[in-house]
């Protein structure tokens, strides 16, 4: 390198640094929402949340997701979001293996629930023997623990019954309207927000909530990428929770999410996602 | 004669000339419409790209599907709808490039389709904001192919001399031909003078003239009339068009609008049903807070006299371990009892929305201590003749829904002065349904009121009722439990008789 070269490296280098930091600090922070339902449908449920931290930062949050559940994974393990809301079982899968930090969870549990249409001739899961059933992507923690409750009713997933995934709960339950299936898994709060995707009238399966299986988990989980800055990912969780647990705006977008506010996920409740990941390995085989 | 063919021919020239002339001016003017028309279509074909490509990807963007945005482009590049793309996302950074060398100035776009036709270029170079829901993922920059529209103006233009040297060349021989036989006549008019057979024949012109005048003012007068219903068919058909766009916008509005109406009434409806609910509540409380009172006042009593005698006895120095501890068992006991009134007490009252399975004897249980004391200081029996089954759902809303048309029972007993009175609850499961029957032997309800008894604000008690419990037992029935109920008047009293489905959560 001659002395020319070298003397404008070390007056530019910093210039050319401080440009290329200005540039990243202004790339929009990506939100990755896993595929539980429609893109748009997932737009529209987090769009508030991503309007308040575009108001708090001053700068660009887009809501994104992936095609399928699989994908999703793949692009987290990539680090293609700055920070993820997924189903707590991945997000553990996140953190052990790509190094995502778990930060907030809805206080809410969710259930899974079977669903039938109104006129169906099964009122319990223990009549689903040898019927079709329509889950979620084999990935989603709806699909595992819905195999859980059905082993508990004695129904083995395998040979009792006929067992198709589709790509969302929504799918699951147009699987179901379409006459594909008899019966649909889907979680409490999904089945909220995706029942309006069928004209028929549902019944959900009466399963007690003491089943071992059924016993109410953690809907979803919020996560910040080992790439985003830590300060800003301090800041981005105190303002998320801020906005969910006070804000009225925030309130109003969590009564929608029926998630009732956020709070920390404690250790006890991450440790316990680790029965999934046997499970969690076979899916992504 | 040389000078009679000269004419002739000057007037065959003569009228090539005006030919050509016209067919100049025509040709200009309607190449220029037919240009302008092709623009506007070319113009239009490339705003329709531009919406399909920013709506069709936008949601593949969204997803971060770059393969399949990647086949879509291929397929737009192979139908030559487009020739190249690149895609950025909102951040700025090129994500997709249709291919490897793009040799494109691609940033830098046309400011319009009518200057790309102008340049040398290729490409009318263009660029879209790819947006969802109004969110921008995105921009593409792409160039749609304008070869075409420059071979179809040569084309254009090709076609008009073609066309235009045709007319020339029938027109010039038809008009040559007219001239010769224009000369022949004028030859023929100055030999007969040359022959001094001078014949004007003035009536042979003036009929003529005639003729084409008559002519011209019958075109002149049906040009008219066709412009008149021209018009008159424009004012129609922009009255149609008027009336229809009012109509559309009005149905639009009303679109808009009833979203937010259906919204309003609904929440309208859900805050009426809360309140009635609210003051049916803080009246079964009343009645709660009454019963309460009663049944804690014998506890009360033992408390005060037994805490009392063990003070007596301490003053005069005769209280024995023996009678102290007795002492302390009454009074625990009679704080065991209080204690479990309140429990039932806050329990019916807690606001649970869970639903579970429960057995149809805990919920009549329940609601039978609730009312023990009430039912046994007005001497009425509750009977039971029941099957023990299992319903799901929220066992509070259900209790209540009993409760209420149990006290209704009760009221109508007492206001009746029936002897013997009786309460009886039965139930069944009837196919898919399950049914509690709720009778007793209060003589029956009014006909007059018999059909309203389930609306708001209706009540068989005069000022003594607030009307709306029976109102309230409807809504829990029929919105909880997906379920119904209905009374009838049977020879010794009222029968309110409650369907449910059998494992229905009707939270639908």
């Amino acid at each position: 390198m001659g002395m020319r070269n070298k003397i404008f490296t070390i007056l530019f280098a910093p210039l050319l640094a401080t440009i290329v930091g200005f540039a990243d600090s202004k790339k929009p922070i990506e939100i990755g929402i896993l595929p539980y339902l429609d893109t748009k449908e997932l737009i529209r449920l987090y769009q508030p949340l991503a309007n308040n931290l575009k108001k708090e930062f001053d700068r660009e949050f887009l809501i994104m997701s992936a095609k399928d559940y699989k994908a999703f994974v793949e692009m987290t393990a990539n680090r293609s979001y700055d920070i993820i809301i997924t189903d707590p079982h991945l997000g553990r899968l996140a953190e052990l293996q790509d190094g995502y930090a778990p930060i907030l969870r809805p206080k809410a549990n969710c259930y899974v629930e079977a669903v039938v249409l109104e006129e169906s001739s099964v009122f319990e899961v223990g009549g689903l023997k040898n019927k079709t059933i329509a889950a979620p992507h084999k990935l989603a923690q709806t699909t595992i623990i819905g195999k859980r409750i059905l082993k508990e009713y004695n129904l083995n997933p395998h040979t009792d019954l006929r067992f198709i995934n589709r790509l969302d709960h929504r799918n699951a339950l147009l699987a179901l309207s379409k006459g594909e299936a008899d019966a649909a898994i889907v979680s409490s709060l999904a089945l909220i927000h995706a029942k309006s995707a069928v004209p028929q009238k549902l019944r959900i399966l009466p399963q007690t909530y003491d089943d071992k299986a059924n016993k109410g988990e953690m809907p979803m989980i919020y996560m910040l990428s080992p790439n985003l800055d830590k300060e800003l990912g301090k800041s981005i969780k105190i303002s998320i929770e801020k906005f969910a647990n006070n804000d009225p705006k925030g309130k109003e977008w969590i009564d929608k999410l029926k998630h009732e506010g956020v709070r920390e996920p404690n250790l006890e409740e991450l440790l316990l996602l680790d029965s999934y990941m046997d499970d969690l390995k076979e899916g992504l085989e | 004669m040389l000078h009679k063919s000269y004419i002739g021919y000057q007037f065959a020239v003569a009228a090539i000339i005006a030919q050509i002339a016209i067919l100049i001016f025509f040709s200009y003017f309607g190449l220029q419409t037919l240009r302008t028309s092709l623009l506007n279509q070319a113009e239009e074909n490339a705003q329709n790209l531009t919406i399909l490509l920013s709506t069709s990807l936008a949601e593949h963007l969204a997803r971060k599907d770059y393969a399949n945005i990647k086949n879509l482009l291929a397929l737009e590049i192979e139908r030559n709808a487009i020739a190249y793309a690149v895609i950025e996302d909102s951040g700025g950074r090129v994500i997709i490039e249709s291919s490897v060398n793009l040799n494109i100035d691609y940033l830098n776009p046309h400011k319009s389709l009518a200057e790309a036709l102008q340049s040398k270029d290729d490409y009318f170079r263009t660029i879209a904001a790819i947006k969802l829901l109004d969110i921008e993922y995105g921009t593409i920059y792409f160039g749609i192919p304008i070869e075409y529209f420059k071979d179809a103006k040569e084309g254009l233009v090709t076609h008009y001399i073609s066309v235009g040297l045709a007319v020339l060349l029938v027109s010039a021989l038809v008009f040559l031909s007219i001239g010769m036989l224009f000369k022949k006549r004028l030859a023929y008019i100055a030999d007969e003078i040359e022959q001094g057979k001078i014949k004007i024949r003035k009536d042979e012109f003036a009929h003529l003239g005639e003729s084409f005048n008559a002519l011209v003012s019958q075109y002149k007068s049906s040009q008219k009339e066709l412009i008149a219903h021209k018009e008159q068919l424009e004012m129609l058909v922009r009255e149609r068009t008027r009336e229809l766009e009012e109509s559309l916008q009005t149905i639009q509005e009303i679109n808009e609008t009833l979203e937010e109406r259906v919204k309003d009434e609904t929440k309208k409806r859900l805050k009426q049903q809360e309140l009635l609910i609210q003051q049916s509540k803080m009246a079964s409380m009343g009645e709660m807070i009454g019963i309460i009172s009663h049944q804690w006042k014998q506890p009360l009593n033992i408390i005060l006299i037994s805490a009392g005698s063990a003070l007596d006895l301490a003053e005069h120095g005769k209280l024995s371990t023996e009678e102290m501890k007795d002492a302390y068992d009454t009074i625990e006991e009679s704080i065991k009892y209080l204690n479990h009134t309140i429990t039932d007490f806050r329990n019916f009252f807690k606001p649970d929305k869970k639903r579970t399975n429960f057995s149809l004897s805990a919920c009549e249980e329940d609601v039978s201590r609730l009312l023990k004391h009430r039912l046994k200081t007005n001497g009425i029996e509750l009977i039971f003749e029941n099957r023990d089954i299992d319903i799901y759902g929220v066992k509070n809303e259900l209790e209540q829904a009993i409760l209420n048309v149990i006290n209704n029972a009760i009221d109508a007993l007492i206001d009746n002065g029936t002897e013997n009175r009786w309460i009886k609850l039965d139930s069944e499961i009837i196919e898919d349904k399950i049914s509690i029957k709720i009778s007793d032997n209060a003589g029956g309800i009014p006909q007059n009121i018999v059909n309203d008894i389930f609306k708001p604000y209706v009540s068989t008690k005069g000022d003594k009722g607030t009307g709306i419990g029976l109102y309230m037992s409807r809504l829990i029935i029929e919105e909880s439990f997906g379920g119904k109920i209905r009374v009838e008047n049977g020879d010794k009293g009222a029968s309110f008789i409650i369907e449910i489905p059998k494992g229905v959560d009707s939270a639908q």
